[in-house]
């Protein structure tokens, strides 16, 4: 709670400090060939290793590069950082929340101020482009890494339940919970009070909705007013109160849905490839990934998933424009078609950049995701390039109420509707 | 008679809880002991078993991740830097506030008195403000200046209040045998004070050690200047923490407190002791 009520301290203090503008200080480091770049990803993971192997490659170019870990609070410190005039010259960091803002601020120069120069835009999928536009049609920085987000299912428990088919609509979910309940295991799991219980409802949300108006409704609100939105927030309401997901899922997180699936406590969660690699060899052949059921007389025929490319990408800072020569040797160089089948093959991520077309990735789960998943799901709506900054973190708190009983979709819609006002 | 049977009656009931509310204190010390060598299975669903291996990986692996060696210098240098800055203030203006019976004291008390009233929230912002102005945004030197500024208050109310305890006939003695203010502080307040700057001492290394907010926003996350209080928080992912190597790093922090806490512990007692004989 300490930390919580901490962080939120950073976020407001970072909030103040961008809006009063107050530059000043003496920026980065002066020297135009070396740069500083802020990055989510860990020296410890695949993507960090790759990383800085392509630093010290960049170093025997005469480019020198130092890589600062800014964690989960990248985004605040980055924003702190910016009023003081020393912000890193690059972030990699993820389009969501926060980040959606920093072109608005003048935070960040826009990607595409670069891509045709650079030579980036035919070495970039323009699916991911088409994602990283904002609101005026700039691309706000360079996607790079991507993600599937299936719904995973437990075959074998599936199969002691006797559920002898994967859900394909709410109905069948809903049978099929009554039957794992019934045999003492937990339906579907998900992080009720973090970001992967908000993804959950708002794919629910948007069950009726055509991904317009789940566009409009996300970035301006209007969820009591949208009789659509309504009747997925409805269909919510009734799989919650059918038994659909797991008993005190409201105050699960993420690795929390993690541990309970993989501990063949639950047996369908909804999860994305970042969850392929922790998962435990043995379960990993019981394992289908698939979609969300969908209600019949839904806007999908299929049931649904997300992919995106939201994951991560490069923003180029305002300090980055001065050390533009240094910045586009830096930012280039992931988009070699080598170092993308790196991150395929190594860090088993889907990225936004092309690769040579002749790799694999080595985990069977994202092997299943890029060969099977296109033909047994339909994509909704990814949320987090839509939903507004400002309104991301508090409606977390908002969906994870909604996982009470309860709550029923009049208050719901309101709580919702209350965050863009 | 009565009231010693009813005493009698009651101790175990008293042991009882005096066993049960230390084991409420031991319990989180306990979990993350043995959490520190699980995975994140282990950890959710058998939170309370002792671990399988008492292997040191997730040791190793908080110890390099995040560079924590280099963090808890970054920590010990400006929680050190810091306590020193804030006794090397607070002892002065205690005495002076302590034997001063002026009303411009009185006033300057009520100053110091007045720091209880400004949360740190709200001091945030001007104070980042400051530093960057200063030329001294996300470095150790403006933590090291600004932690002092916050645990001024209470240390120097505190120790106010430790001062004006000793007898006036003391100092009025050494003054009549040619000591000066300074003599006096340093040969009879300092030492009878003891126990009181000891408990300063350790309020304000628990305070500078466990500070995060400020660190993380004045100091930044550059490996040169973070503490580890930042430093821990990278171990965290939003998609897959693991939770053994967190809290094993979480355990390399605690230990310096505790070391301290010990040694300071000892220390506080035993002068407190000698002030008890010398009074």
């Amino acid at each position: 709670m300490r930390k919580k009520i901490l962080g939120i301290g950073a976020a407001l203090t970072a909030a103040c400090l961008v809006t009063a503008g107050c530059g000043g200080g003496s920026g980065g480091d002066s020297d135009s060939k070396s740069i500083t770049v802020m990055s989510i990803w860990h020296a410890s993971d695949p993507e960090g290793k790759i990383l800085n192997d392509v630093v010290t490659q960049l170093g025997s170019k005469g480019i020198n590069v130092k890589v600062i870990e800014g964690g989960e609070t990248l985004a605040d410190t980055f924003d702190t950082s910016f009023a003081a005039n020393k912000e890193p010259d690059v972030a990699i960091v993820n389009l969501a929340e926060k980040t959606n803002d920093w072109v608005k601020n003048g935070e960040v120069v826009p990607a595409s101020e670069y891509l045709d120069t650079w030579g980036l835009t035919s070495k970039i999928k323009p699916e991911a482009l088409a994602e990283w536009k904002d609101a005026d049609g700039k691309v706000q920085g360079f996607p790079y890494v991507g993600f599937v987000w299936p719904v995973w299912y437990n075959t074998e428990l599936l199969a002691k339940a006797g559920v002898t088919d994967i859900p394909k609509t709410t109905d069948d979910l809903i049978a099929a919970a009554g039957k794992l309940r019934a045999a003492g295991i937990g339906p579907l799991v998900v992080g009720g009070k973090d970001w992967s219980g908000q993804k959950l409802f708002l794919q629910i949300a948007q069950s009726y909705m055509t991904a317009d108006e789940a566009r409009t409704v996300y970035a301006k609100g209007g969820y009591c007013d949208s009789p659509a939105a309504m009747r997925g927030i409805q269909l919510f309401t009734r799989l919650r109160d059918a038994g659909v997901f797991a008993d005190d899922v409201e105050g699960l997180t993420a690795d929390q849905m993690n541990a309970s699936f993989f501990a063949g406590k639950s047996a369908v969660m909804s999860a994305g490839s970042w969850a392929f690699a922790p998962a435990p060899a043995a379960l990993v052949p019981n394992i289908q990934l698939g979609g969300l059921p969908v209600p019949a007389g839904g806007t999908y025929a299929e049931p649904t998933a997300y992919r995106g490319f939201t994951g991560s990408g490069f923003w180029v800072s305002r300090n980055g424009k001065k050390k533009i020569d240094a910045v586009k040797e830096f930012v280039t160089a992931f988009y070699d078609p080598a170092v993308v089948d790196r991150f395929a093959a190594e860090a088993n991520t889907v990225t936004a950049g092309v690769s040579s077309g002749d790799v694999q990735a080595k985990n069977a789960l994202m092997k299943t995701a890029v060969t099977e998943l296109d033909s047994k799901v339909k994509y909704a709506l990814m949320p987090d390039t839509v939903v507004p900054g400002k309104v991301a973190d508090p409606m977390i708190r908002a969906t994870s109420s909604a996982f009470i009983k309860g709550n029923d979709a009049n208050k719901i819609c309101k709580s919702l509707d209350q965050l863009y006002s | 008679m009565a009231k010693k049977g009813i005493r009698d009656r009651a101790a175990p009931l008293a042991h009882g809880l005096a066993w049960f509310y230390a084991l409420l204190l031991v319990f989180p010390l306990y979990f993350i002991i043995v959490s520190a060598f699980k995975d994140n299975l282990a950890i959710f669903n058998s939170p309370l078993s002792p671990p399988s291996s008492l292997s040191v990986s997730h040791f190793v692996d908080a110890f390099q991740r995040v560079e924590l060696g280099r963090a808890l210098w970054n920590s010990t240098f400006i929680t050190v830097s810091a306590e020193l800055l804030t006794l090397a203030l607070a002892i002065p203006a205690s005495y002076a506030l302590a034997r001063s019976r002026g009303r411009i004291a009185a006033w300057c008390e009520r100053f110091f008195a007045l720091g209880f009233l400004i949360p740190s929230f709200a001091a945030l912002v001007p104070t980042v403000l400051l530093a960057i102005h200063l030329q001294l945004f996300q470095t150790r030197a403006f933590l090291i200046i600004f932690l002092p500024a916050g645990a001024l208050p209470l240390s120097v109310i505190l120790l106010t209040q430790f001062m004006r305890a000793i007898p006036s006939d003391l100092e009025e003695s050494a003054v009549m045998d040619g000591a000066g203010r300074i003599r006096i502080l340093l040969r009879i307040y300092l030492p009878l004070t003891m126990p009181g700057i000891i408990t300063i001492a350790i309020l304000n290394f628990l305070s500078f050690w466990n500070e995060y907010l400020f660190a993380l926003i004045l100091g930044g996350p550059d490996p040169a200047v973070r503490t580890v209080q930042v430093a821990l928080p990278n171990l965290v992912s939003q998609t897959n923490t693991e939770y053994g190597v967190l809290l094993a790093g979480a355990l390399i922090t605690m230990i310096p407190v505790y070391l301290v806490y010990i040694l300071l512990q000892r220390r506080m007692e035993s002068a407190l002791l000698e002030g008890a004989v010398k009074s």
